[in-house]
């Protein structure tokens, strides 16, 4: 597939919330592409809007929370943000899977594990119970599960955390989707429980040739598994591109102070960490200009004049900032 | 019983240890009847101006020994001394009066706060019960904490804990346990509902405030990164007993016991001339502590793991310079 038809086209999204204090801008105007097969790590801190964006895509968002929704979700040659609630049903579970972060609050817990399984495979793929059941055991023993058969009749509060986190990627890859949206998938595991699941979304989705979002504030985790990398701050995308250059030379000083701030394992102990003073905007009455301005140590007169916008800077890389680092390592 | 005698990795040599602790155990009754012990006997001790961190994944023990401490709940066995006194065989109103020398700081900013209180009140509460201080010279020694923590005190002054991010709230917390001048700080996992901004914030002001205030301090965390940069030495544990127990530098440039090595081969870095693939360090989870494996704990998981392993459990021993490891083969 080429770059001109994209697995997943995302222009100007928008998805403005209802809340009690007033309208939250969420998602606030974020263009993307995603080819198949590729993996996109999707960062940022709590309230960023990284979430309700993987919301937005698979339309998980009642009406009466989405006040405003705008722009295109371009997918497989639909709109689905134009799509009505029973094609989405066809979309979702089948096309576009989706994970969680906490598995225990995603599972049925009065349902054994198994027949949560079959119930995708059934709906979407028309199985019949006893060919479901049988494929629910080998999805169960594909995704690393041991004795597999016996644990299809288990509960989810028999299974740890991180067998749980196992069924769900079970069940979203039932039905073979095309895109995965792993939404903080390993933020409530322990770090050694943590490198298996990652292991295992690598591996399964090296063998599907499926497109992979993952979701989450941890650039390690980003680092090590994403092709490309975006990076959202206050409902938009400030700075997107390959892992490797993003990581090595962020444009965008808030991609740079962002990677200062998390203290490393290959620094000396009492290393002074880099810390960014005050915190995100409240998206109800957002800056005016550059939303990070406030926070931004760079900041001049215009970027709290002008929003800057998010633009092409060559060999894939785009950012939103009227005065960016200069490459260091070019 | 296990033996008495103290164990290798005590300092009973020096004379500026605040706190002892020796062969800490405690043990929950389950609804069926059945007992765990998630402390298993663990034995460390501090020195004044030090840092120790305690580190390990969930279900280790980490939170229960840094609770037992202040009695939340108490110990089940063990000995607990603080500057030079023993904590255990203690009355109530004797252990009251002790209160203000260690305070502790726990994970969830928000709801360790009460709700309805003020902020001002939330950080005088410990002065009140203190008794002995005039309203007037309490409400200053608050207004120079709020400001020693980074708030302004005319700003969050009136404040409910609500109105707070939660980073700011963490900073109450800590104005709260500081009031009382304590001479230890244990603090429970104090960064990880943060976001990693506000995390590095709060690190920058648990040193300054260490320096400040002259504390020493016990660090429980689960974050690997975290608990070396903020830590001078660090105890691994896993299933209720210390595994590894180092100066910082060391544990993390050499770590001798193969389950500490496993961690910190777990941990995603985002340098970027780290390996792109994440492996998988060490296979299958914590057993449950219900059943804990016979010998060493971590054996059932430990790619090193040889019958020895199952037959003798591993005592701490010392590998190095104040360098102790719990292990039949270390990685030297």
């Amino acid at each position: 597939m080429n770059i001109a038809d994209p697995l997943l086209s995302l222009r100007d999204l928008k998805s403005y919330l209802r809340t009690p204090r007033g309208l939250v801008r969420a998602v606030d105007g974020v263009t993307l592409d995603l080819a198949a097969g590729r993996t996109l790590g999707l960062v940022g801190e709590s309230g960023c809007g990284k979430s309700v964006l993987a919301r937005s895509i698979l339309g998980l968002l009642p009406d009466a929370i989405l006040q405003k929704a705008g722009g295109e979700i371009r997918f497989g040659g639909r709109d689905l943000r134009r799509s009505t609630e029973a094609e989405l049903r066809k979309v979702r579970g089948r096309e576009i899977a989706m994970i969680f972060q906490d598995p225990m609050t995603s599972l049925n817990p009065v349902l054994k594990v198994g027949p949560q399984i079959e119930q995708a495979l059934r709906l979407h793929l028309g199985l019949r119970r006893t060919e479901a059941r049988e494929r629910a055991v080998d999805l169960l023993d594909q995704v690393g599960i041991p004795a597999a058969r016996q644990r299809a009749v288990s509960y989810p509060h028999e299974l740890s955390g991180g067998m749980r986190q196992r069924v769900m990627i079970a069940i979203a890859l039932a039905c073979d989707p095309k895109l995965l949206i792993a939404d903080e998938p390993t933020t409530a595991l322990d770090v050694t429980v943590q490198a298996q699941i990652l292991d295992l979304l690598q591996e399964q989705q090296a063998r599907r040739g499926m497109a992979l979002i993952l979701i989450t504030h941890n650039l390690g985790v980003v680092a090590g598994m994403a092709d490309e990398v975006a990076v959202m701050y206050a409902g938009r995308i400030v700075e997107h591109g390959p892992t490797a250059a993003l990581l090595a030379d962020p444009r965008m000083p808030y991609t740079a102070a962002l990677l200062r701030s998390a203290p490393r394992l290959s620094d000396p102990p009492h290393t002074r960490l880099e810390a960014i003073t005050g915190r995100p905007p409240v998206l109800v009455d957002p800056p005016a200009g550059c939303r990070f301005a406030p926070r931004c140590a760079r900041s001049r007169e215009d970027c709290r004049r002008e929003p800057p916008e998010i633009e092409e800077a060559g060999t894939g890389r785009r950012f939103a900032c009227w005065h960016p680092l200069e490459l260091a390592h070019a | 019983m296990r033996d008495e005698v103290r164990p290798a990795h005590l300092r009973g040599d020096r004379a500026d240890i605040v706190l002892s602790v020796h062969n800490l155990t405690k043990t929950f009754g389950t609804p069926s009847g059945a007992q765990v012990q998630a402390v298993a006997g663990v034995s460390f001790d501090i020195a004044a101006g030090e840092t120790l961190g305690l580190v390990g994944e969930s279900g280790c023990g980490k939170t229960t020994v840094g609770r037992a401490l202040i009695h939340l709940p108490p110990p089940s066995s063990g000995e607990v001394v603080l500057e030079g006194r023993p904590m255990s065989g203690l009355s109530a109103a004797e252990l009251r009066a002790l209160r203000p020398r260690l305070q502790m700081v726990f994970q969830d900013p928000i709801s360790s706060l009460n709700p309805k209180h003020s902020i001002a009140d939330i950080v005088e509460a410990p002065l009140v019960v203190l008794g002995g201080i005039d309203r007037r010279r309490r409400q200053e020694q608050v207004r120079e904490m709020l400001t020693a923590v980074g708030l302004d005190p005319d700003i969050v002054w009136n404040r409910r804990p609500h109105e707070l991010s939660g980073g700011q709230c963490q900073r109450v917390s800590i104005a709260r346990a500081l009031i009382l001048r304590p001479r230890l700080l244990i603090c429970d996992e104090p960064v990880s509902s943060l976001d990693v901004s506000v995390q590095a914030q709060i690190l920058n002001l648990l040193e300054d405030a260490k320096q400040r205030f002259g504390l020493t301090m016990l660090f429980v965390a689960h974050d690997l990164a975290v608990v070396k940069n903020i830590s001078d030495r660090v105890a691994v544990m896993y299933l209720g007993r210390i595994c590894e127990i180092a100066p910082s530098a060391q544990l993390y440039g050499r770590a001798a016991h193969p389950y500490t090595a496993a961690l910190l081969a777990s941990v995603p870095d985002p340098a970027p001339q780290a390996k792109r693939r994440i492996g998988r360090a060490i296979e299958g989870e914590i057993p449950s502590p219900l059943d804990p494996p016979s010998g060493c704990r971590f054996r059932t998981r430990c790619p090193k793991a040889a019958p020895v392993c199952a037959a003798d459990e591993p005592v701490l021993r010392p590998i190095g310079p104040d360098h102790f490891v719990a292990c039949h083969f270390p990685n030297l």
